[in-house]
């Protein structure tokens, strides 16, 4: 933990016109690793996976499957300790929780290559048996690796998932995947939305393998887990939004939790490696926080990072970068004026909403619906600098002199693949 | 150590009110300080602990701003921003079920000539108007400048945002009147200034997320 800290900045207008209530500032937050990273001493690291085994799994997807979780197994770090769930009705447990040796991994590697795909899907009890296991190491960076190919089957206990999502909440993050085409983006979102982590999809299960090592790369390099975004805020105000928008959409509004006292609300933010993120922050004033024209500047929310190891609690602060403040003025030319890099978060979040409000349109049959929300992405794409979100809108609809057409047959793929990766933001220099 | 902030709360951070977050500019209060005095004051005017406002003088019973009554320590009507909406001045109407309104300006302007408009503040309801005068100035809603159509919802954008006006062949335009986060007309930016010319299904960007669209324009 010494060796991590944390640096911060606040991008804002913080000038606000006469009787302005709100303040919203994008927070960035990097993390730096002094020295070699290792695993926190006698904390420990659990990568866990859970990998769909429902019939639909069968063919190549199952093989690519197989091949890419013993390719991952194989390249855990030795001091990790790793588990196994293969699902379908039940959560079979494949690999119990064991150290990551040697002749552990190869064991794993060859129960995983002779099993066999049949079934149902069903993402709670999936997920429950997952999070049993990680309760034994409290205090351990832990992530778990989801892949579904499917539509999660748990209809009637609508009650299972969102129950194991609300027990787990703050335990581990998902790094959670679908494959192929027919798996729901929207129920991967909810589980990364509950846990945190990131979504991703691939429509070729080819290229399941280095996804997945891709994962173990960046879980090795994770220093501290238990960490949660403080924010501070004065009297009378309320913190409307924090979000995190890059490097995806995460909101974290319903999460916030009470802190040490009044003033103070806190969000889990999972583990860190050496990385950034970046946070919208948007702070509401009851009209009697407000303050003057003309006088003093005020501050409106004060963000850090407060770390706990089991024992104790302790909060870093972001040197100069934690202050989100607001000064009121009667000058237009200054209060006017957007902040850059919030107006392309904001563009960035809209368009991740206009490409969601888009699919689901084209789903439900609605074309007219469809092609607005779609032609809305299109030009905040392009507005964002959002070249990948372009190229993926590009595979769905044709564009013509600013105009949006839907594309005659859109593959099953393309749509799916657009929606999974609507949340991935671009990030602002 | 204890600082005393601006509205009078003992903060226990030196560079910002850990109550209110205003900023602190004075030096620490000394340990031995005798505690503050309870209403909160700024340069020895006692505020109004409802809005702020500092007490007219110490005799004075209620607040100037707020009427909360500094004798018995009750009232005091604090109005809550109103929530966005878009309202408008009588030469504009809406179209369809809305607040009656009279069409005063139409019959000021007997060619009936008239350009309708659909806005849309942040990807919400789209609302119709028609702007009958000659001159219609559009921009965030204000008290103090007398606008045809007057915004809310959108703090970017200008009072005095853009000016559509009616040509003498009947022909409309739009002219950005040097806003601070400009305009675009269909996704290009016009210059301040500058007469833009417009036709039916035109979309006028302003603001952070204001749309404006060209529906109808009618010469008769």
């Amino acid at each position: 933990m010494s060796t991590t800290s944390f640096e911060g900045a606040v991008h804002q207008n913080k000038f606000l016109s006469d009787g302005a209530n709100e303040v919203s500032a994008i927070v960035e937050i990097k993390s730096v690793l002094g020295g070699a990273v290792t695993a926190p001493a006698g904390k420990g690291r659990v990568i866990g996976f859970v990998v769909d085994r429902s019939g639909s799994m069968d063919g190549e997807k199952w093989i690519a499957a197989r091949q890419a979780l013993a390719a991952a197994i194989s390249t855990l770090p030795e001091d990790a300790e790793f588990f196994v769930i293969l699902g379908n009705n039940d959560a079979h447990v494949l690999v119990p929780l064991q150290k990551a040796t040697k002749a552990n991994k190869d064991s794993a590697v060859s129960w995983v290559k002779s099993q066999t795909a049949s079934g149902g899907t069903y993402f709670g009890i999936w997920l429950a048996s997952a999070t049993e296991i990680f309760r034994q190491r409290a205090q351990a960076i832990k992530v778990l690796v989801f892949l579904t190919d499917g539509e999660n089957d748990d209809t009637d206990s609508n009650t299972k998932l969102p129950q194991t999502l609300s027990a787990a909440n703050g335990l581990y993050q998902v790094e959670c995947r679908g494959v192929g085409s027919k798996y729901k983006p929207d129920q991967l979102r909810t589980i990364v939305g509950a846990l945190g982590g990131s979504v991703d999809g691939m429509q070729d299960a080819s290229a399941l393998a280095s996804d997945f090592a891709a994962i173990v790369e960046k879980t090795k390099g994770l220093a501290v887990s238990n960490v949660q975004l403080q924010l501070w805020t004065p009297v009378g105000a309320k913190v409307k939004m924090v979000k995190q928008v890059a490097p995806q959409i995460l909101d974290l509004t319903p999460k916030l939790t009470p802190g040490s006292n009044p003033r103070i609300q806190r969000v889990d933010t999972g583990a860190w490696g050496e990385e950034g993120r970046d946070y919208h922050v948007i702070v509401e004033l009851e009209p009697t926080a407000i303050g003057k024209v003309g006088g003093p500047e005020k501050l409106c929310a004060r963000v850090s990072l407060v770390y706990n190891d089991g024992t104790t609690e302790t909060e870093i602060k972001l040197n100069e970068g934690g202050q989100v403040k607001a000064e009121w003025t009667d000058d237009e030319k200054r209060s006017a004026v957007i902040n850059p890099k919030v107006a392309n978060y904001t563009g960035q979040a809209e368009l991740a909403q206009s490409i969601q409000d888009g699919i689901k349109a084209l789903n439900d049959g609605k074309e007219e619906e469809a092609t607005k929300a779609l032609q809305r992405a299109v030009e905040l794409a392009e507005k964002t600098g959002n070249e990948e979100a372009t190229k993926r809108l590009k595979k769905v609809v044709d564009v013509e002199q600013g105009t949006v057409r839907l594309k005659k047959n859109i593959s099953e793929g393309d749509k799916v693949d657009l929606d999974t990766k609507s949340t991935k933001t671009r990030r602002v220099k | 150590m204890s600082m005393k902030c601006p509205d009078g709360h003992s903060s226990t951070a030196s560079d910002f009110c850990s109550e209110c977050g205003l900023a602190l500019t004075s030096a620490p209060a000394p340990a031995t300080a005798a505690p503050a005095p309870a209403p909160a004051t700024t340069g020895g005017r006692e505020k109004c602990p409802k809005c702020h406002t500092d007490r007219d003088d110490a005799s004075a019973q209620f607040c100037g701003v707020c009427a909360y009554d500094f004798v018995n320590k009750v009232g005091g009507n604090v109005v809550p921003p109103p929530p966005p909406a878009v309202t408008l001045s009588p030469s504009a109407v809406v179209d369809g079920p809305g607040p009656e309104l009279k069409r005063q300006t139409q019959a000021a302007t007997p060619s009936g000539a008239r350009m309708d408009i659909e806005v849309v503040v942040n990807g919400g309801t789209p609302l119709k108007f028609s702007l009958f005068d000659e001159e219609s100035l559009i921009g965030r809603k204000s008290t103090s400048v007398a606008q045809t159509l007057g915004i809310e919802g959108d703090g970017a954008l200008a009072r005095r945002q853009i000016m559509i006006t009616r040509q003498s062949d009947g022909s409309y335009s739009v002219r950005d009147l040097d806003s601070a986060n400009g305009t675009k007309v269909n996704g290009t930016d016009v210059k301040p200034g500058i007469e833009q010319p417009l036709k039916v299904g035109d979309v006028i960007a302003v603001g952070e997320f204001t749309r404006i669209t060209v529906k109808a324009i009618r010469q008769s």
